[in-house]
């Protein structure tokens, strides 16, 4: 207890005897400010798109494409082998003993965009009328629903920010000539909502596509995944890849994540190794500063480990300090702001875990930047030390 | 200033350990900031090499664009010269391997003048049906050499349904876009191509339009793609310019990340070396005001602590700046790169480094300056 008790005695003294070394110390704040702020930021487009993609992705629906398809657009799925993917066991069944499963055609259309004038491509996605039942989290907001037959589609609120020309009564290019905007959706937000959508077989025609992309399906509950599944890779006339809704959105950002990672990670090694070299600079000037404070603590009877940890909780109380104004530089400057990786929007998220990470970041900088002159404060020889000027 | 150079060199070892760490610190800094500037130059040069005078015309929404269209193109006034494109994808051995064969015939090298294929290697490739010229990357990668037969598994079936296509190397080529043994580049003949597929015959996914002047490239973009918006197969036309344009702006703003973090990276710098010269004057006030005394003007003072700080941060960050470059030139990832040397990002590095030099040795001249010389030496 009692060493406890010096320890807190040691560290506060050292503490408040910060104020007075105000320049060199901020070394150590500002430094770790810029590295977390950088470090976070880059990550908030890795956890804004994760975010907004698995945002409408349950675990218990499932989504089933031709095997060895990447991505939707490039899976094609014969109608037969739909009929009996939408039929198979595991999948719920309504009131009225109808699956709750629907096809879906996706391809993608060119668009200008609004900010920068270049084009990217919108998905659009072919549905059928039980699509709204599969994924109620689609709602008609505006105008009305598209019919099909005729050249109607709806637009994404998210796509219609991002995009020119994506108004209610407004034409997009698809094949066949120019398509109607008749309404707008919202789903769970993000990419979500970047989307045309239009009927299924109006949409096949068009494209002269004769096969759906893939088929959804609502599992009777998430269990029920495994015996939807075994039913479907046990069929030898399936040659399909069956994956529940979270773990495909998860396949597909998969990429795109560990590039962020990459980056995030790189950026953090070589700039944390510049805020260490300031944070051990620091200390050492701190540790310089107070010999003759901590020799005269010395005397009195306090440990030389008293002294390391009090030196330790500085650096790690700078670096942390230095580590929550970064965080929360980057969450003000870029928590929510829309952004868009190819015609997908979603917003930044800077999340507590992120500026967690942030803060670890911070600790390893403060421990390791104290270290060397923690050893020096505990080391110096006491009479010697009294004697500095 | 050279007379002051032994003071100089004198007073940045006077805390060897100080000195040390600081130019350690801007020598991580530069390496960041010369990384960021080779993969910015890597994106400008993709940009600025790509031409205005060329067109791509692609399928707008996947359906593959009939032969006949071809004739339709040339047709139009202004445009000069056309090649189709199709695209064979597979992998070779393991799915881990996947290569990329782009299907067309030898006027496709009057547009891709980079390519360094000699006219023995394109007459070969004409001689033989299943012929492909592959870059040194791959070739490298898979030790294929000329006359090596390979089989590339394709999703993408022969007529006779079979998904292994037997091709030959007829030769191993260079780019002057890539260092030597880097090149990706990988062709092959479209009449090959196009006779064994099962797909539709006589189609490609797209074609090259060379046109007389640049600046009719939007004009005859709208009319090309006027021509074909009602048939079954609509294009989409833009310069190869724009065509790079919209591919970059794809990996988002990547501008903004690196001013944004070459901002962050030279505050942190910034602060880093104003604080160790603001100590190391702090702490030789009174030498100072000693030399003042016995007749060193205010500004040699000023010279040797701009000297100082200069000799601490150029070395370190123009290493720094150069082995940035090089961890670029040496990635593994394939992205743009130019394969000349980014003078522009250099000289804006070393730039930078003497302006952080200065501006750190500027406050604590400026306070000596100001400082009563009785006062200063009675510290």
């Amino acid at each position: 207890m009692s060493f406890l008790a010096n320890l807190f005695t040691v560290a506060g003294i050292g503490l408040r005897s910060l104020p007075q070394r105000k320049a060199t110390s901020s070394v150590i704040v500002i430094g770790m400010a810029c590295v977390v702020g950088v470090v976070v930021s880059v990550m908030s487009l890795s956890t804004g798109f994760l975010a907004s993609a698995s945002a409408a992705a349950k675990p218990d629906r499932a989504i089933v494409r031709a095997r060895g398809a990447i991505g939707l657009g490039s899976s094609v799925l014969p109608r037969d082998n739909a009929l009996t993917v939408m039929d198979a066991p595991g999948v719920k069944r309504d009131a009225q003993g109808v699956p709750i499963a629907a096809p879906n055609f996706y391809a993608s259309v060119p668009l200008t965009k609004k900010d920068d004038g270049l084009e990217a491509f919108l998905v659009t996605e072919g549905i059928t009328p039980r699509e709204f039942i599969l994924r109620p989290e689609i709602k008609l907001v505006e105008g009305r629903m598209f019919e099909p037959a005729v050249h109607e589609v709806i637009v994404g609120r998210a796509a219609q920010g991002e995009f020119v020309g994506l108004e209610i009564g407004a034409t997009v290019s698809l094949p066949e000539g120019e398509w109607k905007i008749v309404g707008v959706f919202t789903s769970t937000g993000g990419i979500g909502e970047s989307a045309l959508l239009g009927d299924v077989d109006t949409l096949l025609a068009a494209f002269r596509r004769p096969q759906y992309s893939t088929v959804g399906v609502q599992l009777e509950s998430a269990a029920a995944f495994d015996t939807f599944k075994a039913a479907l890779t046990s069929n030898p006339s399936l040659q399909i890849d069956v994956q529940r809704e979270s773990e495909f959105v998860a396949s597909q950002a998969e990429g795109l994540l560990r590039f962020l990672k990459t980056i995030a990670l790189a950026l953090g090694t070589i700039m944390g190794l510049g805020a260490l070299v300031g944070a051990l600079n620091t200390m050492y000037v701190a540790v310089g500063t107070r010999t003759q404070e901590i020799a005269t603590l010395r005397a009195i009877g306090f440990s030389p480990l008293t002294v390391v940890v009090s030196v330790f909780a500085e650096a790690l109380a700078l670096a942390v300090a230095g580590a929550l104004i970064g965080g929360t530089v980057a969450w003000a400057a870029f928590d929510g702001r829309a952004h868009t990786i190819g015609g997908s929007v979603f917003n930044l998220s800077v999340t507590p875990g992120l500026v967690a990470l942030g803060v670890g970041m911070a600790c390893v900088v403060g421990l390791l930047g104290g270290l060397f002159p923690a050893i020096r404060a505990a080391r110096m020889p006491i009479v010697d030390a009294l004697r500095a000027t | 200033m050279t007379k002051f150079l032994p003071l100089i060199w004198v007073g940045i070892w006077r805390k060897p350990t100080r000195t040390v760490l600081t130019a350690l610190a801007v020598l991580a800094g530069f390496t960041l900031l010369g990384t960021l500037g080779a993969v910015d130059a890597g994106f400008r040069h993709a940009r600025d090499r790509s031409p205005l005078d060329v067109l791509q015309v692609d399928a707008r929404f996947g359906t593959p664009l009939p032969l006949a269209y071809l004739e339709q193109i040339a047709a139009i006034p202004g445009v000069t010269a056309m090649v189709p494109r199709a695209f064979l994808g597979g992998f070779y051995q393991q799915p881990r391997n996947p290569i990329f064969f782009v299907a067309t015939d030898e006027r496709f090298f009057s547009f891709r003048p980079e390519l360094l294929v000699s006219d023995a290697q394109k007459r070969r490739l004409a001689e033989t049906p299943n012929g492909v010229l592959v870059g040194t990357s791959h070739a490298n990668k898979y030790g294929w050499k000329t006359g090596d037969q390979i089989p590339l598994q394709s999703p993408t079936l022969q007529k006779n349904g079979d998904k292994t296509w037997m091709l030959e190397i007829v030769g191993v080529f260079d780019t002057t876009f890539d260092p030597p043994g880097t090149a990706r580049f990988t062709m092959m003949n479209y009449s090959y191509f196009d006779e064994n597929r099962s797909g539709p015959r006589g189609t490609a996914n797209g074609f090259m339009a060379r046109i007389s002047n640049p600046d009719d490239a939007v004009r005859i973009s709208g009319e090309i793609d006027a021509l074909f918006a009602n048939s079954g197969a609509p294009t989409r036309t833009m310069s190869e310019r724009t065509s790079t344009e919209n591919n970059l702006q794809g990996l988002g703003n990547i501008n903004v990340l690196i001013n944004g973090v070459a901002a962050a990276v030279l505050f942190m710098l910034l602060f880093l070396t104003g604080n160790t010269m603001s100590q190391s004057a702090q702490e030789r006030m009174s030498e100072f005001a000693t030399m003042k005394a016995m007749g060193f003007e205010g500004r040699d003072i000023t010279a040797i602590l701009i000297g100082e700080s200069l000799m601490q941060c150029l070395p370190a960050a123009i290493i720094g700046l150069l082995v940035g470059v090089k961890l670029v030139v040496l990635s593994p990832q394939n992205f743009p790169r130019d394969i000349n040397p980014p003078w522009l990002a250099i000289t804006v590095g070393v730039l930078a480094a003497v302006i952080v030099a200065l501006v750190s040795s500027s406050l604590p001249a400026w306070r000596l300056e100001r400082r009563p010389l009785t006062e200063a030496l009675r510290d």
